[in-house]
C-alpha cells in the first residue's frame, strides 16, 4: 500500500514537472515556426553558378535517380521534383527544388524525411549536393 | 465502505482502459461485382451533366466546391481528367471526380465518395472503425454546391 | 498497540485509494479515447455562409496575371514551412503538400503514463499508456485566374491526422486560423514581391 501511494506520488511530481515545461502549438509546427529557420536553411539550400533552370532541374532529376529514388512528383516548369527511395523498410521522402538567384545564380533547396522524420543532418543534404555537384559540373555554394 | 469505493474506481480504471484499447472492427470488403440495375442506380446518384465544354473549367470549378467542403487535394490529373481529395473533420472521407466529356455540348462530372480510408503520400490510410455508406443525399448536396460553383459568373459574388 | 496499527494503516489506504480515484476523474478529462463514432452527414456537402466566410480567409488575391509564377512561389513558401510537394498540376493550379511531425505533447504524456500505472496497480493487469506520438500535415495550394481583376487568387487549406504510439489515428481535422493563412500568405507576398489582396 505504501508502495502504491509512494509510486504515485513520484508520478505526479515527475508529471508536474514535465506539465510546466508547456505545450507545443499545432500552429508552431504547421509553420515550423518551432525550428531554427536559419540552421535548417544552411544545410539545405545550395547557390550554384549558373541561369540554366531547367537543365540544373534534369539533373536533379537523374542525380535523385542514380541515388535511388523513384520520382513521384514535380514538374520541370515549375522547378520542382519529389521522390522516394525505400531501403528495406525504411522509407525516404524528398522534394528538390530550383529558383533563380539574382541575375547570375540558381538556388536549390532539398528537404528530406527519413522514416517519417524530418531529416535534420547536414551530412544527408551534403551528400546530395555533392552528387548533384558533380553531375551538373559546377561547385555547390552554401549561403549564409 | 472503502471496499465499495475501491471497487469502483477499479471499474472506473477498467471502462478507462477499454475506451484507451483499440477497437477492433473487422473491414467491410466491398461488393467489387454488382448487377446491371444496381450500377445505373448508383451512376444516376453518383454523376451529372452539364451542358458545358471547357472541361478545365469544371475541373476548377469541382476544386474549389472541394476545398469550399474543407477537402485538401490529393491528387490532380487534368489530361485524365481526375481529382481525388480527403476530408479529415472527425472522420475520414475520400472523394474522387472525374470529368469526361459525354458528348460535342455536354460533360459528364461523376463522383465517388468513400469514408474510412484516405491516401497518404504513396500509401492509404485506414481508420479501424471503417464504416458505412455515404447515404445518397451527400451526393446530392456535393452536386448542388458544384452547381453554385460552375454556374457563379464571378468567384467573388457572395454564396446564398 | 496491534490494533490500533491495523486502523491507522487501513486510513491510510483509504486515503491513497481516494486519492486514485480522484486522479482517475482528473485524468478522465484529457480524453484518451479509442473509437471514434461519426461520419459524413449530407449537410457536409452543403455551401452555407460559413463556407463562404472560411473560403474570405483562407484566400487572397494577387495582381500577377502569371499563374505560374505565382506557382513557384507558392512551392517556395510551402518548402520554407517545411512541406514536401506530393503532387503539382500546373493546368489547374494545385500543389499538394505533406509533412510529419511529431505530436508529442509532454503534458499528456506524463498524464497517460500516470493514468497506465494507476490502472496497472489497481487492475493487476498491466496497461499501456497511450498518447499522440505524431502527426501527418496535409496542405493544398490551388491557384485561379482572376481576369477581370488581372490577378491570381490563391487558397490555402490544411488538415492533419494524428498517430498515437499504438499506430492508430487518434485525431482527424482541419488545421487552421485566420493567423496562420495571413501568416501563410506574409510569406507569399514576401516570395512574390507582391502584396496579397483579400478580395
Amino acid at each position: 500500500m505504501r508502495a502504491i501511494g509512494m509510486s504515485v506520488r513520484l508520478v505526479l511530481i515527475i508529471g508536474a514537472a514535465v506539465v510546466s515545461t508547456g505545450c507545443i502549438s499545432t500552429e508552431a509546427r504547421l509553420l515550423d515556426a518551432d525550428t531554427s529557420q536559419v540552421q535548417l536553411r544552411s544545410m539545405q539550400v545550395r547557390a550554384f553558378d549558373t541561369t540554366d533552370r531547367e537543365r540544373m532541374l534534369r539533373t536533379v532529376v537523374a542525380t535523385l535517380q542514380d541515388l535511388g529514388f523513384v520520382l513521384d512528383a514535380g514538374e520541370v516548369g515549375l522547378g520542382t521534383v519529389s521522390g522516394t527511395r525505400y531501403i528495406d523498410t525504411s522509407q525516404m521522402r524528398i522534394t528538390v527544388s530550383v529558383w533563380p538567384r539574382g541575375e547570375s545564380q540558381l538556388l536549390v533547396r532539398a528537404s528530406c524525411e527519413l522514416r517519417r522524420k524530418p531529416v535534420e543532418d547536414p551530412a544527408t543534404y551534403q551528400r546530395f549536393f555533392t552528387a548533384l555537384s558533380k553531375a551538373v559540373f559546377l561547385d555547390a555554394h552554401e549561403i549564409e | 465502505m472503502s471496499r465499495a469505493r475501491s471497487v469502483s474506481a477499479g471499474i472506473g480504471v477498467l471502462v478507462l482502459a477499454v475506451l484507451q484499447a483499440a477497437c477492433v472492427v473487422p473491414m467491410p470488403e466491398d461488393a467489387i461485382f454488382e448487377d446491371d440495375a444496381t450500377q445505373l442506380q448508383i451512376r444516376s446518384i453518383q454523376s451529372r451533366e452539364y451542358e458545358v465544354t471547357d472541361r478545365i473549367r469544371v475541373m476548377r470549378a469541382v476544386i474549389a466546391t472541394l476545398l469550399d467542403l474543407d477537402f485538401v487535394i490529393d491528387e490532380a490529373d487534368s489530361d485524365l481528367g481526375v481529382i481525388t481529395a480527403t476530408r479529415m473533420s472527425g472522420y475520414l472521407l475520400s472523394a474522387t471526380v472525374v470529368v469526361t466529356e459525354k458528348d460535342d455540348a455536354h460533360l459528364q462530372v461523376r463522383a465517388r465518395l468513400q469514408t474510412g480510408w484516405t491516401p497518404l503520400a504513396g500509401t492509404a490510410v485506414y481508420e479501424l472503425h471503417a464504416s458505412n455508406t455515404v447515404p445518397d443525399e451527400t451526393y446530392r448536396e456535393f452536386f448542388n454546391s458544384l452547381g453554385k460553383n460552375l454556374f457563379v459568373t464571378s468567384l467573388w459574388n457572395p454564396l446564398p | 498497540m496491534i490494533l490500533e496499527g491495523a486502523r491507522a494503516s487501513t486510513e491510510r489506504r483509504d486515503k491513497y485509494r481516494s486519492q486514485l480515484v480522484i486522479l482517475w476523474v482528473v485524468l478522465c478529462l484529457f480524453g484518451l479515447g479509442g473509437c471514434t463514432a461519426t461520419t459524413v452527414q449530407p449537410e457536409d456537402m452543403r455551401l452555407t455562409p460559413e463556407t463562404t466566410a472560411k473560403r474570405q480567409s483562407q484566400m487572397r488575391i494577387f495582381d500577377t496575371g502569371n499563374e505560374a509564377e505565382v506557382l513557384v512561389a507558392v512551392v517556395a513558401v510551402l518548402q520554407d514551412i517545411g512541406f514536401l510537394i506530393d503532387e503539382s498540376e500546373t493546368q489547374l493550379g494545385v500543389i499538394v503538400g505533406s509533412k510529419e511531425r511529431s505530436a508529442i505533447q509532454p503534458a499528456e504524456v506524463a498524464a497517460s503514463y500516470t493514468l497506465a500505472i494507476v490502472a496497472t496497480l489497481l487492475t493487476g493487469e498491466a496497461v499501456d499508456p497511450v498518447y499522440a506520438e505524431r502527426q501527418t500535415m496535409r496542405v493544398s495550394v490551388v491557384t485561379t485566374p482572376v481576369e477581370e481583376k488581372n490577378g491570381t487568387a490563391v487558397r490555402v487549406n490544411f488538415q492533419r491526422l494524428v498517430f498515437t504510439n499504438k499506430g492508430n489515428i487518434s485525431r482527424k481535422e482541419v488545421l487552421g486560423s485566420d493567423e496562420i493563412y495571413q501568416e501563410f500568405f506574409a510569406k507569399l507576398s514576401k516570395s512574390l514581391f507582391l502584396e496579397a489582396h483579400s478580395q
